[in-house]
């Protein structure tokens, strides 16, 4: 099968490689209709995550047709219409019983475990496609994937919705609605959401559904940001305009009283503290830029909640602790826990309240992954979401 | 058999639970290796007194060196202070580990521990692990087990140099608690092996505190040189132990094939 395979920073090659077979009884192969690149692919791609061996298979969202199953495959068959949650889950350890499916203890074999504990102290379930760390699994862009325990990993969806409508409930529509949701948003509250890539813009309407006042959307791409304004966020551009004060000024100097931190570690912009974290980075000092966790706790109404969807890979240092332990916030975090998310969002797909297909600039062949990696990285005004086709 | 009667680990009880000359815990149960100080009363003043003497000098430098000099004043207080010597650790025993020597004979001991907790009943995970025949099916090393007329276990192995025999004896036995083995005597490496079993807190399933003891070919040097080939006793512990947790509660265990390792079971 043709297969996305990561070589190094800035090296994705499309390759031939052995098709996948069923090896555990609650495995099903998958052949992929769709499959999208995330933005937290682009890490991988900078190559700032680490423990990524050359020749991996990327992508971890992605959707497709059920084509074999293991002996203990009941409750999905042959030919069913699926999507995958990107978080493996067993469904029968304590976290899963909780819904807690990104924690999962069984889905990162006990090899990869060995590579994450020392720096984490206990290892979050395996992934698709992203780092031995995190389980060393191939991932979905590909035209064949195997999906361990897939009676709990293969969601059933319905014909008469496309792919694009569908696809999204892999990762990012629940990731942003996770970031919605962590943020604890009462009525009247103002939320500011940093990152106005996928994650954000689903976050914006996530947080305008729970009943959030005013969203602000804060970026620098004017194309995304139009794309939230579209969704009825009002919009910062940090180029432009000085983050903190504006926020300040347009919360009646309250401050927003949600901040979503929809960017993760790697921020852009021209900040002292952010260049500094650009260098230390570059020399291997530094495994994150965590900007927009600093202004978002200097932002934050007094007493409010910081909900960070982004995704954090090592250290971070330099934060204002003093400020987040006496302003009283509090500081909610995760990998999605994609299962529990997926039918309620579903439902909302069809009620129409939710469009997901509104975020996709492109729709291109698998085979061009290479360039549709390189647009999606360095041309992200025009590339908001990447759709492959194998 | 044994110079000693018994299990090598059980005879070393005290030690592990790491009680204080006045015999108060400093540790809670369950806890194994608490154990931390390795430095005796002279190296630890020895360690104070030269980080003292650092300090004082890094801080009439400047630039790179005052910054260097601080840091190893820091260190070396810290040894000092604590009485934990991170290089010696590394290089030799721990107190309980050159205790566990000296009373099974060997020429040095390693002491790993790992503990899981598994979302299971505890009459159920007990009869699930003493089902000697079905250990294949989740240890990584284990490619055979039989067991013969006297009960003992004849484990087959993958070693790197082909296919050994390990013959265990099950020395100690409390029906869903304890299960202790011990090696044979002539094994290549003497080990000793211990398995407590528990009931977490209500609702939070078995835990299983495993401690392994054994004589490190080698040497503190074979013992590093197994980890680096993936053969250490204390690892394959841990990963025994996680993937018969993974098998008790989902039914398989993980596998990232094929990009990495071949599942079991």
């Amino acid at each position: 099968m043709r297969a996305v395979r990561w070589y190094g920073k800035k090296d994705v090659r499309v390759e031939t490689v052995d098709d996948p077979e069923i090896v555990n009884p609650r495995d099903a192969i998958i052949k992929v209709s769709s499959t999208a690149i995330c933005g937290s692919d682009l890490h991988l791609y900078d190559g700032v995550i680490p423990s990524m061996k050359k020749g991996d298979i990327l992508g971890h969202e992605f959707m497709g047709e059920i084509v074999e199953t293991g002996s203990a495959i009941t409750n999905v068959k042959v030919g069913d219409r699926v999507v995958i949650p990107f978080t493996i889950a067993c469904g029968q350890c304590f976290f899963c019983e909780r819904t807690l499916t990104s924690l999962c203890d069984n889905s990162n074999p006990a090899q990869n475990q060995d590579v994450v504990e020392p720096l984490m102290g206990h290892s979050p379930s395996g992934l698709f496609g992203y780092s031995h760390m995190l389980g060393g699994f191939a991932g979905g862009q590909a035209e064949f994937v195997r999906v361990p325990y897939a009676d709990k990993g293969c969601f059933k969806v319905p014909s008469h919705l496309s792919d694009d409508q569908l696809l999204f409930l892999s990762d990012i529509l629940p990731t942003g609605w996770m970031g919605a949701e962590n943020a604890d948003i009462e009525p009247g509250d103002i939320v500011a959401i940093w990152g106005a890539g996928p994650v954000g813009q689903f976050a914006i309407r996530a947080a305008l559904l729970m009943g959030a006042e005013r969203v602000i959307s804060i970026d620098h791409r004017p194309g995304r940001l139009a794309l939230a304004a579209e969704a009825g966020a009002e919009t910062l551009n940090f180029e432009h305009v000085d983050v903190l004060e504006a926020l300040a000024e347009t919360t009646g100097g309250r401050g927003p009283d949600r901040c979503i931190d929809a960017v993760g570690m790697e921020a852009h912009g021209l900040s002292a503290d952010n260049l500094f974290d650009h260098a230390r980075q570059a020399v291997g000092l530094a495994t994150d830029r965590p900007h927009v966790l600093r202004q978002a706790i200097i932002a934050c109404r007094k007493g409010g909640t910081i909900s960070m969807p982004g995704v954090y890979g090592g250290l971070v240092d330099g934060l204002p602790f003093g400020a987040f332990v006496n302003k009283g916030l509090t500081l909610k975090t995760g990998q999605t826990h994609v299962h529990r998310y997926m039918q309620p969002l579903l439902d909302r797909i069809e009620a129409g309240e939710i469009e997901p297909a509104s975020i996709i600039s492109h729709h291109m062949p698998l085979d061009k992954a290479a360039d549709a990696y390189a647009g999606f990285a360095n041309e992200q005004d025009e590339y908001t979401k990447v759709i492959l086709r194998p | 058999m044994l110079k000693q009667k018994g299990n090598a680990m059980t005879r070393h009880e005290p030690d592990f639970k790491a009680e204080t000359p006045d015999g108060s815990m400093v540790a809670p149960p369950g806890t194994r290796l608490a154990q931390r100080q390795n430095l005796g009363g002279m190296e630890r003043s020895l360690s104070v007194a030269a980080g003292a003497v650092l300090a004082i000098i890094g801080a009439r430098r400047r630039g790179v060196a005052g910054i260097a000099l601080g840091l190893a004043s820091s260190a070396l207080l810290a040894r000092g202070a604590s009485g934990f010597g991170p290089a010696k650790r590394a290089l030799g025993q721990r107190p309980d580990e050159k205790a566990l020597a000296e009373s099974a004979g060997w020429s040095s001991a390693a002491i790993s521990t790992h503990a899981v907790t598994i979302n299971a009943p505890r009459e159920r995970v007990w009869q699930r692990f003493t089902d000697f025949e079905a250990w294949p099916d989740f240890a990584v090393n284990v490619s055979s087990l039989t067991r013969d007329d006297e009960g003992r276990l004849h484990i087959g192995s993958r070693d790197p140099a082909g296919e050994i025999e390990i013959i265990m004896a099950v020395t100690e036995r409390i029906d869903r608690e304890l299960l202790a083995l011990d090696t044979v005597e002539g094994a290549a490496v003497p080990m000793s092996v211990r398995y407590e079993f528990r009931d977490g807190p209500p609702g939070r399933g078995t835990e299983i505190h495993g401690t392994v003891g054994y004589e490190p070919p080698g040497g503190s040097l074979g013992r590093h040189a197994a980890k680096a080939n993936q053969r250490e006793p204390g690892i394959q512990l841990r990963r025994d132990l996680k993937r018969f947790k993974a098998l008790v509660e989902t039914g398989e265990i993980a596998t990232n094939a094929p990009q990495g390792q071949p599942a079991k079971a």
